[in-house]
């Protein structure tokens, strides 16, 4: 019989690796430290090339890995510790307390609706709201509340217990406790993704400052009909709708000052978001501000030529220096070279977006995968063994070796399966 | 490229104070800093009246031949046009004639003079190429002179661009040498006017009080800029070409000996005396002489930028078009 395999993170990378594995007949435990598996790509709209709604395709990946008899889900838990060797891991689980039980939670969302405690959404960026009592987004798996301590009224001031008085099976459980679990696993994959850079890094675009400066999630967020606005493109400033829009690229990336590495996909993402906004607001005016224009993948040179022959969006070679807000209108002023004549030029637009670099996510627990200098995980032979690190048993998948796009992510995530796989099969390590 | 004529009609390059947070700031350490630095070396090579620059920027041999030339002729009118040394009290006049030193400066002055409005015509030619007619100098000649009395005050004299510097001890450092310079220089002529010789140490004539604080200025400021080119702790000082060098080391000796040789005065030091005046003589021949072609054009080329620059800017607003 096959030893079980651990994939750490549950974004599309750790899903899809997970699926794969466990198609084979292999047990897999998929850790997810936040509420709800799904990852950046829940948070998206849509997905480039094609333009398809990214919840439609990533859903249905989520529900096979939660229904799925080999999968076991560990959704709000964090991997402690991992000790051992290859093909025989012991790895340490800590399974933080949602307070609701998880075989007793239906998904009715009563307790959300009657709690009355409402925070900045976390999945949201904090544009939009949540409960203390939640779930990150609509189609969350597993599909449980969870209680955030912090602003629940019980945990912190010992009253309340609304939602407790409203659940109808029961599942609301204050005294729940954390529970380690310990995973004795034949290989692993990290597969735990990535953050956007903090933009405010870089003082000189206003980020946090100005009302109208967005990150490149945030309007994916306004774009996106689950989120804050259920897909009206407004400004947070007066709530109304932009005329024009501009998109900054390489924030954050390819800068000395914090990320030299290009984080690939945001040239692409731009284009996409453009063309959303195009299709969301047709009179909309939209300007991407690039160095160089990398579409790098399949159809990403198309998708491209589209935005500039059908969309009609404009694409200016200079980086803009900074940008200033207008005091009364909060319209933004750019001032930037446009390279291709020489000059030093200003416009005024309604609402920047910047498309801020990609910041890896810590990997802490590992002690012995060694990182390169710019915080993805170190990948010895990666020519020709692009999913290994440098810790025999333990594989990379995704954003976390390396920036990529969703495809990539996938094939990346398939193949560290097929690596993990050989060990959970074999007799011997 | 083809872009040279744009290059050196562009009175923006002599904008710059080179703070170099363009430099710190790059996101993909270009160092549009120490570009614009190399792009003034070039403007100065390009400026010169017969391609005189040339010999001093081209590379340190020539440029070391050059100063050796002008070296050598200076120590050999030093040597040959000497009076006699006596040595107590030290009497300057005797050993070195001032009237040899009043119709040499004079003839230096011609002759630098004539440099720099050689050289600041090129410029003014280059920058004419790159500007519309709207803005010519033979029309609006009321904003042209206006802005000419504005911009000199404001920025060639008080220098109040350098006070925006985040290290606010260029300003000083820059205001001093400059000042002491000019300061020196009122002293000078004072004397050549009043026909003063040697200088009675005591009682100290007011001249003598101006040219002495000045001097002590001039002093602060030099080497202020050989300790930060040493340091290389900034990224003005980051690098620094032969030019840069010969530049501040000559302003340093010049300003050194002529302290030292004040002291020596005093002390009656008289070898030290006369050996420091013929060394302060040939440094301040080389420095002088050489100015329009050297680094310490800039004297020449930022005012006149600066006046184009502002005069083309007024020029827009009243017209209400843009250059």
């Amino acid at each position: 019989m096959a030893k079980p395999v651990l994939v750490v993170g549950g974004g599309i990378a750790g899903i899809q690796a997970a699926v794969d594995l466990s198609e084979q007949g292999i047990k897999t435990y998929l850790v997810e430290k936040t509420p709800s598996i799904g990852g950046r790509m829940a948070q998206l709209d849509k997905t480039f090339p094609t333009l398809d709604c990214a919840a439609c395709i990533l859903t249905p990946k989520m529900v096979s890995a939660s229904k799925n008899e080999n999968i076991e889900l560990l959704t709000y838990s964090e991997v402690q510790e991992v000790k051992g060797s290859t093909g025989d891991f012991h790895v340490k689980v800590l399974k933080k307390p949602r307070y609701v039980e998880i075989e007793k939670c239906l998904g009715c969302g009563e307790c959300i609706v009657k709690c009355p405690v409402s925070v900045p959404s976390e999945f949201n960026l904090g544009m939009g709201k949540r409960k203390a009592i939640y779930w990150p987004f609509p189609q969350a798996v597993p599909l449980v509340s969870t209680i955030d301590t912090e602003h629940c009224l019980y945990f912190t001031k010992g009253v309340c217990k609304v939602c407790q008085k409203f659940c109808p099976t029961g599942a609301i459980n204050f005294e729940q406790k954390p529970e380690e679990v310990e995973l004795d696993v034949a290989s692993i994959i990290v597969a735990t993704g990535f953050q956007l850079q903090d933009p405010r890094k870089i003082p000189e675009y206003g980020y946090g400052t100005h009302a109208n400066v967005y990150t490149s999630l945030e309007f994916e967020r306004l774009v996106s009909s689950t989120g804050p606005t259920t897909g009206e493109i407004v400004r947070t400033s007066d709530k109304k709708h932009p005329n024009s829009i501009a998109f900054i690229q390489c924030v954050c990336s390819r800068d000395v000052r914090m990320n030299p590495n290009c984080s690939a996909f945001c040239c692409t993402a731009s284009v996409k978001q453009a063309i959303l906004a195009k299709e969301h607001l047709p009179g909309v005016d939209c300007t991407v501000f690039y160095m160089d224009l990398r579409a790098f993948g399949k159809g990403y040179q198309e998708f491209y030529d589209r935005a500039r022959t059908e969309f009609a969006i404009r694409f200016v070679r200079g980086r803009p220096a900074r940008i200033e807000e207008v005091p009364g209108t909060k319209n933004l002023t750019l001032t930037y070279e446009d390279t291709s004549e020489g000059r030093l030029k200003k416009t005024e637009v309604d609402m920047a977006v910047l498309a801020v670099g990609v910041k890896v996510n810590p990997i802490e627990p590992f002690t012995n995968v060694q990182l390169d200098e710019d915080g993805y995980i170190k990948l010895p032979n990666s020519y020709l063994d692009p999913v290994s690190t440098g810790v025999n048993g333990i594989f990379a998948a995704g954003v976390v070796a390396g920036a990529k796009d969703i495809p990539d992510s996938v094939t990346q995530a398939s193949a560290a399966a097929m690596r993990a796989s050989v060990l959970a099969v074999r007799e011997k390590a | 490229m083809g872009l040279e004529d744009k290059l050196l009609s562009s009175p923006s390059l002599w904008l710059c104070y080179y703070c170099g947070e363009c430099s710190d700031t790059c996101p993909r350490d270009a160092d549009p800093g120490a570009f614009m630095m190399a792009a003034r070396r070039y403007a100065i090579r390009k400026y010169s009246w017969g391609k005189l620059a040339s010999i001093f920027y081209g590379n340190p041999a020539a440029s070391v031949a050059g100063f050796f030339f002008t070296t050598l002729t200076a120590l050999l009118g030093v040597l040959l046009l000497r009076g006699s040394a006596i040595f107590s009290p030290v009497n300057l006049q005797q050993f070195f004639s001032f009237e040899i030193i009043h119709n040499v400066g004079l003839l230096l002055g011609a002759f630098v003079g004539l440099g720099a409005l050689a050289n600041l015509a090129i410029m003014a030619k280059q920058i004419g190429t790159g500007r519309r007619a709207e803005i010519s100098p033979k029309k609006k000649l009321g904003v042209w002179f206006s802005t000419l009395v504005a911009s000199v005050i404001r920025e060639s004299l008080a220098q109040i661009g350098y006070l925006k510097c985040t290290n606010r001890n260029r300003y000083f450092a820059h205001m001093a040498l400059f000042w002491g310079f000019l300061g020196m220089s009122v002293a000078t002529m004072i004397d050549f006017l009043l026909g003063i010789g040697n200088v009675p140490l005591v009682p100290v004539p007011p001249q003598r009080v101006l040219g002495l604080a000045s001097g002590i200025a001039f002093c602060c400021g030099a080497t202020y800029y050989v300790y930060k080119r040493v340091r290389r702790d900034e990224q003005h000082v980051r690098f620094s070409h032969f030019t840069d060098w010969v530049f501040v080391l000559l302003l340093f000796l010049s300003g050194i000996s002529g302290l030292l040789l004040t002291t020596t005065l005093y002390t009656n030091s008289n070898l030290a005396a006369y050996t420091l005046y013929a060394f302060h003589l040939v440094v301040v021949f080389d420095l002088i002489v050489l100015a329009p072609f050297t680094k310490f054009a800039h004297a020449i080329y930022r005012p006149l930028a600066i006046w184009v620059n502002e005069a083309a800017a007024n020029i827009s607003r009243l017209t209400g078009g843009t250059t």
